[in-house]
């Protein structure tokens, strides 16, 4: 009877401690990843195998909202529209490594250049700032927190479409 | 505690319920370990058995003096840097902070001095507009070779900022940066962390020549030592 119960004991604990591997080695089997953001408009994507990935996020604010935030980056000698954020828009650009610069004119002209590098994304804040007559968007660096924090709160601009869809007049 | 377990006793195929009971037992231990084992390796894992003319060559003595890409290294800034003073394209001094060990060995000790670059700066403005420091780390320099450097991220490594960009940070500053009146200031031993861009081969020679610069301390006397 009390082998009985002694085998019985160590059975069970034997039981537990298997448990206890499996659970340990599935831990460190496998690299903590980092949560998904989301927003109005979707989860946030990983970028391109190969390239770098820029978000441009513009939180919602009455600061300046009459005024846009139109991002541009020059290509050669010609001026590309990268993306024209409304209060509460982010957009989301896949590019080829290396320096980019980025400007938005208004008052004045704002210029943030920055260095991607390949598979890593990169967070790029517009803000509406104070002007001696109008005030004007501004660039500047952010990270992923920031934008997390806001993310719920952003909506996707829709492209050079969403414009075109808005009603003249 | 042999005999509890049942360990030892011979399996028999007819006889008493204790014999029958610790064969049991025994198997019972080994179908639990065996499923602690299966449940312990990744769902998606399934591994096709390698026939023995496919099998990886044996790793070279060589490969223990490659650096691979991507290999995480943490520097460390040794001069100011002040976003109201500082313009891209600007030069400053960094060092490993910490050694890089491959496979047990130091290829690169800490100490070894490199460049970085600033790759955008912009003053504090009127309007609120802060300071903006962008930095690049470039390389460390290891005897006579070079090791190429990227994927600069402020934080040391060890503080595992994930995510973060390479970007002096308005919203999470962190330890080696100040904030003062607006602009983005970089004090000398701000920790920062990078990668290796590129696969470094060390040769033989190459690694025991490598030693960070000797700091010349000045005598009381004048003399130095």
């Amino acid at each position: 009877m009390k082998f009985t119960a002694l085998r019985l004991a160590v059975v069970a604990g034997l039981m537990v401690a298997g448990v206890a591997h499996a659970q340990e080695a599935a831990v460190t089997a496998s690299a903590p990843a980092l949560p998904p953001i989301k927003t109005k408009s979707g989860v946030l994507d990983e970028p391109e195998a190969g390239k770098g990935q820029v978000v441009f996020f513009r939180p919602g604010s009455i600061m300046g909202i009459a005024l846009g935030c139109t991002v541009r980056e020059m290509e050669g000698a010609v001026v590309n529209e990268v993306a024209r954020l409304g209060s509460g828009k982010y957009y989301v650009v896949q590019v080829e490594p290396g320096r980019h610069e980025y400007f938005t004119t208004g008052e004045r002209t704002d210029t943030l250049a920055l260095e991607i590098e390949p598979d890593e994304t990169y967070f790029v804040k517009c803000n509406i700032g104070m002007g001696l007559v109008a005030g004007g968007a501004n660039l500047s660096p952010s990270d992923r927190e920031a934008f997390a924090k806001k993310a719920k709160g952003l909506k996707m601009w829709a492209g050079h479409d969403e414009d075109k869809k808005k009603p003249k007049g | 505690m042999p005999s509890a377990l049942g360990i030892g006793y011979p399996a028999k195929s007819s006889g008493g319920n204790g014999h029958l009971g610790s064969v049991h037992i025994i198997a019972a231990i080994a179908a639990i370990v065996m499923a602690g084992q299966a449940a312990a390796q990744p769902q998606d894992a399934s591994p096709a058995p390698v026939p023995p003319s496919a099998a990886p060559p044996a790793a070279s003595p060589t490969d223990a003096l490659r650096l691979p890409a991507k290999t995480l290294v943490d520097i460390e800034i040794t001069q100011a840097l002040d976003s109201k003073t500082a313009k891209s394209g600007d030069r400053f001094t960094l060092r490993l902070a910490s050694p890089i060990v491959v496979a047990g060995q130091t290829l690169v000790p800490a100490g070894v001095v490199g460049e970085g670059e600033v790759v955008h700066a912009a003053k504090a403005r009127f309007g609120g507009k802060a300071g903006e420091l962008v930095l690049a780390a470039r390389f460390v320099d290891c005897g006579a070779v070079r090791v190429p450097l990227g994927y600069f991220k402020f934080g040391a490594a060890g503080e595992n900022r994930p995510g973060t960009a390479l970007a002096a940070s308005m919203v999470v500053p962190f330890a080696g940066l100040l904030i003062a009146g607006g602009e983005m200031r970089v004090v000398p031993g701000a920790r920062a962390n990078a990668k290796v861009r590129s696969d470094v081969q060390f040769t033989e020679g190459a690694v025991p020549a490598c030693a960070p610069p000797v700091e010349v301390q000045p005598q009381p006397d004048g003399g130095i030592s």
